[in-house]
């Protein structure tokens, strides 16, 4: 019975080691899988953040394959850091599109969304903010909800930024300045509250009057463009008149250049000529005279178309019909 | 091989034993740790602790972390008469974890009490402000920021000791005005816009008149200098023929004035002209004597 049992009994122990040494490589490989879970790989663009039992050990591991104690001892969170996130503040836009924060104030209060400048008018904006996590371990464990504080601080930027400006500068030449200030406004407060965010960007991307008063802001513009144009063509007035003014002078003086030129040859034709004749009349004594008097009464007799020839009185006198006025001296 | 066995079994229920009275903090979160509901202890720091294990002792986290809630619109008067309608956003945290437990218990409650606070401290401090001290131009006259930090001071300054929480930040988000409100300013505005576009049209008639008339006093100025300099030209060109005229002339003037005379005839006598000529005259002169007659 004794033998016997202890037969069983060496047969049983056997059976158990056996099966124990089988349940061994499975329990060691178990072991080794759970240790093996711990690897884990940070992405490029990614920074991981080491917590043991809930306390951050290292909040910068950087990208690449790492090791870590397994579930429940370390617990990594990994950040996307080199991301660039872009976030839609569309509070001071009128819009009816359901997703829209202006939509919700509405139904909330029943008012239109807008923004007011420092000359109180009303403006519709709306901008792209794009922000990245500079802090990983502040990003996971500063704010419960960093994008929604994110939003916040920058409608309060926008408000404040829009606050202390002239509604002329803001929709035209004022842009980029207020971008900056908007920028500055935001990441101020971000800092303030320690939030491990960085603004990087402000994207102004609608700025407008509201729709109501739209149309008188974009006539002012017309207005301008008109005045610009009236100008224009007073200028075109004034680029066609004068030219041609000169160019009159230019003739004018040409003219009267041409017009000495010719007096003075005139003159030397003309004495030259006298010149000659006189120093013929010389030469030829009363000749050439007499010549020089019947050749113009034969040319202008031929050329008057009346002639009269009258015989005087015996006395020498003017003829009876005929009286002469003179011109009293 | 039993005590092994009995070591396995010690080990499964010491592995038990420990799961149920150990716990981790976050850096996320406060623990309160409550007995039957009667605060023991409190944990601020993150780290793995030991409590009595299961229900002897409970884990109560509360979060660490900032909290954000915008509070309700509220329309209010300014100190000048002037009604707007705020919303805020508030950013608060828990800092004594044990009275934010004792006294407020949820997170949404403690955003309901806050929020019924600081739009109560609006009413208070925008009393004393005006609307010109929320808009303005001048960078320097707008005290938001100043009624943004009053607001978060007063509301600081009431909740110690009560709720054990902080506000660590309040910042206007959205000032709006009342429907009547508006519409006046939205006509403000569209009067303001025309009278603009009228004064810039005025501008650019005004501008191109000038220009206009510059213009033409330009064209005036260049034509009369222009016949000033022709006339002088002129003038010097007739100085110069006449003084040739006279050098030539002056050597026989009763030769010349007989030529000029000569040529005189021959232009102003014309197709139209009578000419009466005597018999007298030299011409005739052998008209009634072939032999001639002697001259006069």
């Amino acid at each position: 019975m004794n033998e016997a049992s202890g037969k069983v009994g060496t047969v049983f122990r056997e059976t158990f080691s056996h099966v124990l040494s089988f349940y061994r490589w499975i329990l060691l490989s178990l072991f080794v899988l759970y240790f093996a879970a711990g690897i884990y790989s940070v992405s490029p663009n990614e920074v991981g953040v080491l917590q043991r039992f809930g306390e951050v050990k290292d909040d910068k591991v950087p990208p690449g394959i790492h090791y870590a104690l397994p579930w429940p001892i370390d617990r990594v969170e990994k950040v996307p850091v080199r991301i660039v996130n872009r976030i839609l503040i569309d509070d001071f836009f009128s819009s009816m599109d359901p997703a829209s924060a202006a939509l919700t104030f509405f139904q909330m209060t029943g008012l239109a969304s807008y923004c007011i400048t420092g000359d109180n008018n009303l403006v519709n904006i709306r901008c792209v903010i794009q922000y990245t996590i500079t802090q990983p371990s502040l990003y996971l464990f500063r704010s419960r909800t960093p994008e929604r504080m994110l939003r916040n601080m920058a409608c309060n930027a926008i408000l404040r930024s829009l606050a202390s400006m002239p509604v002329d500068r803001i929709l035209t030449r004022g842009k980029q300045e207020l971008a900056q200030e908007i920028k500055a406004r935001l990441q101020g407060r971000l800092d303030e509250m320690n939030a491990g965010l960085s603004v990087s960007f402000v994207e102004l991307s609608d700025i407008q009057p509201p729709d109501r008063v739209a149309r008188y802001f974009s006539d002012v513009v017309k207005a301008k463009i008109d005045r610009e144009k009236t100008v224009n063509e007073s200028q075109s007035y004034r680029n066609e008149k004068i030219p041609a003014a000169q160019a009159e002078a230019a003739r004018l003086l040409q003219e009267a250049r041409a017009y000495q030129a010719e007096v003075v040859l005139r003159a030397e034709g003309e004495t030259e000529r006298f010149l000659k004749i006189l120093e013929r009349s010389r030469q030829g004594g009363g000749s050439v005279r007499e010549m020089i008097y019947l050749d113009t009464l034969k040319a202008v007799g031929s050329q008057v178309g009346r002639k009269h020839i009258v015989f005087p009185d015996k006395d020498g006198g003017p003829p009876a019909k005929l009286r002469v006025y003179r011109p009293s001296p | 091989m039993k005590t092994a066995r009995i070591a396995c079994g010690l080990l499964a229920v010491l592995a038990g034993v420990l799961a149920l009275s150990t716990f981790t903090v976050s850096e996320r979160d406060f623990a309160v740790l409550t007995q039957f509901g009667k605060p023991t202890r409190t944990l601020t720091d993150a780290g793995l602790y030991f409590k009595r294990p299961g229900f002897l002792e409970t884990v109560n986290r509360i979060e660490r972390r900032v909290q954000v809630f915008n509070t309700q619109p509220i329309q209010l008067l300014l100190g000048d008469q002037n009604p707007i309608v705020l919303t805020c956003y508030v950013c608060w945290h828990v800092e004594e974890p044990l009275l934010f437990f004792q006294s407020l218990v949820s997170v949404d409650v403690a955003s309901q009490k806050l929020g019924d606070m600081i739009n109560s401290q609006l009413g208070n401090v925008l009393g004393d402000y005006t609307l010109s001290s929320l808009i303005n131009t001048d960078p320097h006259e707008v005290k938001i920021q100043r009624i943004e930090s009053l607001i978060q001071e007063n509301t600081n300054q009431r909740t110690p000791g009560k709720y054990g929480i902080r506000v660590d930040q309040v910042g206007i988000r959205r000032i709006s005005y009342p429907t009547i409100v508006a519409d006046a300013v939205y006509n403000r505005m569209r009067s303001e816009r025309e009278k603009e576009a009228k004064k810039v049209r005025a501008e650019g008639n005004e501008e191109a008149v000038k220009l206009k008339a510059r213009a033409d006093r330009e064209v005036t100025e260049i034509l009369a200098e222009a016949y000033k300099q022709a006339e002088i030209l002129k003038g010097e060109g007739d100085r110069q023929a006449l003084k040739i005229y006279a050098d030539a002339y002056g050597r026989d003037r009763e030769f010349f004035e007989f030529l000029k005379s000569m040529d005189v005839y021959r232009e102003v006598l014309g197709e139209k002209s009578t000419l009466i000529l005597s018999t007298d005259s030299d011409l005739f002169r052998y008209l009634g004597h072939p032999a001639g007659r002697s001259r006069p």
